[in-house]
Formats: structure tokens, sequence, C-alpha cells
């Protein structure tokens, strides 16, 4: 076994040494996907057996077959979402998968709004919100692409169990590759630059955003969320455990009204946690609907 | 201006409701009142006869997933030893919901149930109840793999323990696989499965056979 300096040189040669077989990687790979629905395949073996041998390392494990038993441990948790943190990107930055944001405009919000009137409100939740992109994106994407913006009463609601990102959030100062995904004159309208490599977003975005501390696995806080609209959901039902991934989604479906939408990340699927919603397969993107309300 | 700044939901309110009443509301007409009912029992260890007795009867699904859902959060051998009947339903809706939540409720709550349900004549029965244990921590499901591998007289059953195996298994099952490949010599896709578990257990590679 090499000593952890030389594996985290990241080098293939160390790797190998570690002597994670393929048998032990395919192994790994299907309790990962039971678990979490994430599933990797031959052309991800360097970056999970780099991070599996960083966690045995870490965990005193001399080899892989000890660790693997140890995750199926009753006091096993913890392990798993630390392992599970290092093998999902867990990354933010405007306009990311901004195909359901097209979505959002160009399909949901019509359906949602037909036979509302003026004035009336339209509520967007965007949980998990980290440290702010994904919601000042929503905001940000409907001023420019929605032509009935000004049509409705818009609140978006941004939740986070962690409160030092949400404080970041509420900041709305970026760096530039968070904003790397913005187009040029968007950055110009929308931000204003503070030194070489900081970006403020204007007042009028951050004040369109009520940012509130919530455990999503907490079912009489989430009881408090109600007449929502939309929400974003997107890449945090991997981190929880089956019967939480059901608890939560059960939780969103009476937060939603009848006919509202869930967007949820790229490598999730509703089908796969609660037969409740109805799956909404629209040009931009696939979805999730409660059933009911007007079509 | 588009946006407006939402109210900072608070906590809502415990339900004014008695557990009675909430019980006697799991049978009201109207499914949004049922569900609702279902959702605000999941802290009421004392109502978990009552969900599951609902269970059966209630034909909306999203209501059905709510009495689940609650009974999975109460959790424990009593709601365990509930639900497991229902591993018998025909309806596959309730077989289904019952094997997903005793998977949810966990290896300690479960497993006095899920012992009774290995032996039972039913195969199908025995199959579902092997499924729970895939989502059980392997050294706890091995004895019961093992039991099945090295005792069961059906091949589905036998199949179905060696796909959980494969998953879950130590080197302790090496054996008992073997034994099993040669219990049933005549059938060539449990020797098939029989293969690949060993191989997967020890960490052999296999020399042929479906990619993946």
């Amino acid at each position: 076994m090499p000593p952890l300096s030389a594996t985290a040189t990241g080098s293939r040669a160390a790797l190998d040494a570690a002597g994670i077989t393929e048998s032990d990687y395919l192994r790994f790979c299907e309790y990962f996907y039971r678990r979490t629905g994430i599933a990797f395949g031959d052309n991800k073996r360097y970056f999970v057996d780099k991070r599996l041998i960083e966690r045995m390392h870490a965990t005193g494990h001399g080899s892989f077959e000890p660790y693997f038993l140890s995750l199926r441990r009753f006091d096993a948790q913890a392990e798993i979402e630390r392992l599970t943190n290092l093998l999902t990107v867990n990354e933010t930055y405007f306009y990311r998968e901004d195909h359901q944001f097209h979505c959002l405009s160009a399909s949901i919000l019509p359906e949602v709004t037909a036979g509302r009137r003026h004035g009336d409100r339209v509520r967007i939740w965007s949980m998990p919100c980290s440290t702010g992109e994904e919601p000042y994106s929503i905001a940000i994407h409907l001023l420019e692409n929605w032509a009935r913006v000004d049509d409705f009463n818009i609140e978006i609601i941004a939740s986070d169990i962690d409160t030092k990102v949400l404080r970041s959030a509420a900041e709305g100062l970026y760096d530039a590759r968070s904003l790397h995904r913005l187009p040029r004159d968007l950055v110009r309208r929308y931000f204003v630059t503070e030194g070489a490599d900081r970006f403020r977003l204007i007042d009028a975005i951050r004040q369109s955003v009520s940012f509130t501390t919530l455990n999503a696995s907490d079912p009489a806080a989430m009881r408090a969320y109600a007449g929502v609209d939309v929400i974003f959901c997107r890449n945090m039902l991997i981190y929880f455990d089956d019967k939480s991934r059901k608890q939560v989604v059960e939780s969103f479906y009476d937060s939603l009204t009848e006919g509202g939408f869930i967007c949820l990340g790229h490598s999730e699927s509703m089908s796969r946690i609660s037969p409740i919603f109805k799956a909404r397969a629209f040009a931009q993107a696939i979805v999730y609907q409660k059933p009911g309300g007007p079509r | 201006m588009a946006f407006v700044r939402a109210a900072v939901p608070g906590l809502a309110p415990p339900p004014a409701a008695t557990v009675e009443e909430r019980v006697a509301r799991l049978a009201d007409a109207d499914p949004t009142v049922r569900r609702l009912a279902a959702r605000s029992l999941a802290d009421a260890p004392v109502a978990a006869a009552a969900l599951a007795a609902r269970i059966e009867d209630e034909a909306d699904l999203r209501v059905r997933e709510a009495l689940f859902g609650s009974l999975v959060s109460i959790g424990g051998t009593d709601v365990a030893a509930l639900m497991a009947p229902f591993l018998r339903s025909q309806d596959a809706g309730l077989r289904n919901g019952a094997l997903e939540s005793l998977k949810q409720i966990g290896a300690e709550s479960c497993r006095a149930a899920i012992d009774a349900l290995v032996v039972d004549a039913s195969p199908d029965v025995r199959l579902l109840a092997i499924e729970v244990t895939r989502a059980w921590p392997g050294p706890l499901a091995e004895p019961l793999l093992r039991q099945l591998i090295e005792t069961d007289p059906h091949v589905n059953v036998c199949g179905a323990a060696v796909d959980v195996a494969t998953e879950l298994g130590s080197a302790a099952l090496l054996a008992p696989l073997a034994a099993l490949r040669a219990r049933f010599v005549d059938e060539p896709f449990l020797a098939f499965a029989v293969d690949v578990a060993r191989a997967r257990i020890a960490g052999w590679q296999q020399p042929s056979g479906p990619k993946r």
C-alpha cells in the first residue's frame, strides 16, 4: 500500500498499487448506484479509485475489502456521507443546467399562470440554494426571457440548511468562476465589479430573493412552505437515503400547488423515489408535476 | 417590479386535531383530507395499526404513499409486523409499497418479520423477503442468504438469494454457493448466476459473460 503522499499525486501507478481490482470497482459502483442512483462507468475508474483510496487511508483501512465492508455497518452513515461528498461534484455557478431555466420560462410558467390574473402571486422555491447562484439565476433568467415577468408578483424563496452559505448568498459577492456561464452582457447588466476578480450582484436582484434556513429532513419545518408553484431541488436528494428521500418529496408534494412542478438534478429521477408525481417531458427538460390544477 | 419579497415561513403549527380525530379522517371522502391525516400521524406510534389497517382499502395512490410514509417514520418491529403480511397481497402496488417500506424501516426493526417470511410456504413471499435484505448491512443479511442458499428447494428463491449475495456477500458464501450450483446442476441460469456471484465475491475476473 503506498503512503498517502504517493496517492495524493494521483498517478495511475500509485492507484494501481493500491489494489482496487476491476471486480472491486464493479462491486462498489453497483453498491453506490443502489444507494444514490449515481452510476459510474468505466471512464470514471480513475476518479472513483482516487477518492476511494483517499477515504481508505483516512479511515485506516489498508485495502478495499475491509473498507467496503465497513460501509455496511450500522454506524457507517457519516463515512458514507464523506465518501458521497467526495464522489459528487458539489459545485454551483450561475446558469448551471440552464436548460431547466429555459423550461421554466418557455413551458412551466406559461402553464402554471394560465388562468391567473395580473398581479397574482407566482412562488418559486430553490432548495438547497447554497451560495445563491441558483435562485439569482432564476431571477435573471426570468427578467431576460419571460415576457410576462411583470404581470405577476413573483416570489423566489431560497433555502439551505447551512447558515454560512446563506450569509454568503445574501451578500451576493462572487468570483469569476461562478460567473463563467453567464454571457458578458448579463454580467455587465447585473453585477458591479469589486476589485480584480469580484463581482457584486446589483441590489434589485439581491432583494428579489428571500433566504431561509431549512432542514429538508424536518417535516414540521417543511410544512410551513405552502403554495409553491415551482421547486428547484437539484443534486440534493442524491445525498439522502431512500427513507429520507421519500420523506422529502412527500413534503414537497404538500408544499406544491395543484399542478405545480419540481425540477431535479440531471442524475436524479423521481420515478426512483415516489410514484405520486407525473413526469412531464417538455422540449427543454423532463420535470415532475403534482397532478391536478389547470392545464 | 416583477419580484416581491416572500414572507419568510416560520414553523407550521402542530396539528390541532387529536390523534383520534386524525385517525377518523383517514376514512374521509376527500382524498386530500385523508392524505393530510395520514401525513399528520407520522409521529403518532399509537396510530400505527390504524394506518396499516387503512392501506388495503385505500384506492388513492397519493394517500397510500402517505400511509406507507408515516408507517416508515414511526418504524420499529411492530410496524414491520403490520406491513409484512402485505407481501402476500394480490395487489402489486401494495406488495411493492410494503417491500420498499420494509427496506426503509431497516434491518433491526424488520429482522424478526423477515426471519418468519423466509420460511413461508409460498416461494413468492420468500422471494420478496429476500429482496428486503438487499437494503441490509451485509453481515446481517448473510446468515439469511446462506440459509436459503443451503436449504431452499425453489430455484427462483435461490436465484434471488444469489442475486443479493452477489452484492452483499463475503467469502463465507463461496462454499455454499458452490454447493448450490451442484444442487441445481440442471438449471443453467442459476449456474451462471452462481459463477458471477462467486467471481464478484472472490474478486476473480470473469472469463466470459456479458460486459457491463
